[in-house]
């Protein structure tokens, strides 16, 4: 390979001043959260997912039902069962057992498949991978559309969700985890027997502290720490993040429901002559 | 001890092999941040959330083959260590050699927790 030049000559003063900016830190935080309220998190229904194992497609349709919140104010409840099979099929490795599925695979059937609502396709009463025509039809007009990135970083997921974005996790998870009350501390989710991985979904924040931690929606039902939510002390995320199979990823947005429509039943214009538009119309 | 520390202890003990001996701190550091990506990017795709722990132990076994291949494969026919290290910054061999040693001390752990 020749040597090519690059038009760019720099002294040995300038390079001096380059060095320099070494001093200064790669990353800071720019966003002031000083005026945040104290807490927030979505009032989406906690769920249960039994003996199954279906974490993932649980935590993706909270995903979902967060993301419908925050962009309509509806409360709109999502399949985690149709997600979770969704998954597995996408994943080509997990379907025909209920041993769970990729985080990749949640993302590639979120893309794809979209996700129905959950009465078109509640968890049955033992593992099954049938999908009803009806359920693949709705879910194919609700789809994740924009981005996934892979946040483990303390401060970056802060922001993301103070910009009320959702996030789910993926962490180890033990025996101690079920006697969480409000905040799941390190000695919590580090105690006992380890269970193998268990994925969730961040939907807000509280304070602990003084410090705004990541607020995390359960699929253990309603009588898993504060109705199945908890705050997740600082300590154990760090803990978490030095293990190469955790995951954060923020997802962005979906193809939101079409809001509910008005009954304009009876309807009296009580705002003066009826205007131009409306005359004629039934 | 966790899978990082557990890499980084692995990268320590390879400085004790002849063939590293020449391997600055740094090499040897970005060789463990590597491993460490290329775990977090496999277990993305193959590590399936709502897994018992026995499926953690065979996933973990079957993630340090899967990468170990990808490596040969992806530098197969390369002149060698020295080459991949000028282009990569990082020792090809110290790689290879973390794997296997990495996925031993990943067995470690679980028997630590078990007790």
């Amino acid at each position: 390979m020749s040597d090519e030049g690059l038009g760019l000559i720099i002294s040995d003063d300038h390079e001096a001043t380059i060095n320099g900016f070494d001093a200064v830190p790669l990353t800071f935080r720019v966003k002031d959260l000083s005026s945040l309220p104290a807490a927030w998190e979505s009032p989406i229904e906690v769920m249960n997912q039994q003996q199954s194992n279906a974490c993932a497609g649980y935590a993706g349709a909270a995903n979902f039902s967060h993301r419908q919140y925050v962009e309509t104010g509806e409360l709109v409840k999502y399949s985690p069962w149709f997600s979770y099979i969704t998954s597995q099929r996408a994943s080509n490795q997990f379907l025909g057992r209920d041993g769970g599925t990729s985080i990749k695979s949640v993302i590639d059937a979120a893309t794809n498949d979209g996700c129905c609502l959950e009465s078109m396709c509640p968890r049955p009463s033992r593992y099954s991978t049938t999908l009803t025509q009806d359920a693949i039809r709705d879910a194919a007009a609700h789809k994740h559309i924009g981005g996934v990135v892979d946040l483990r970083d303390w401060d970056t997921v802060i922001d993301w969700l103070t910009d009320l974005r959702s996030v789910v996790i993926g962490t180890r998870w033990y025996s101690t985890q079920a006697n969480v009350h409000d905040v799941e501390t390190k000695a919590l989710g580090s105690g006992g027997a380890f269970r193998g991985y268990h994925a969730r979904a961040l939907i807000g924040w509280a304070t602990i502290g003084g410090v705004i931690s990541p607020r995390v929606l359960n699929s253990h039902g309603g009588g898993w720490g504060t109705n199945g939510r908890a705050t997740i002390e600082r300590e154990l995320w760090d803990w978490w993040k030095r293990d190469a199979n955790f995951f954060a990823l923020g997802f962005t947005d979906i193809n939101e429901r079409i809001p509910k429509r008005r009954d304009w039943t009876g309807f009296n214009w009580t705002g003066g002559a009826t205007p131009d538009w409306v005359r004629g119309q039934t | 001890m966790d899978r990082h520390e557990a890499v980084m202890s692995c990268v320590a003990q390879m400085r004790k092999l002849p063939q590293f001996s020449s391997s600055s701190d740094d090499q040897k550091a970005k060789a463990a941040a590597f491993a460490f990506d290329q775990l977090h990017e496999d277990a993305m795709e193959h590590l399936a959330m709502g897994c018992s722990d026995d499926d953690v132990r065979h996933y973990a076994k079957a993630a340090t083959k899967r990468i170990h291949r990808k490596l040969t494969e992806q530098y197969k026919g390369s002149a060698g260590a020295n080459e991949f290290e000028q282009a990569n910054g990082f020792p090809f061999l110290l790689i290879l050699g973390l794997l296997p040693t990495l996925y031993n001390w990943w067995l470690m752990l679980k028997k630590w927790m078990e007790w």
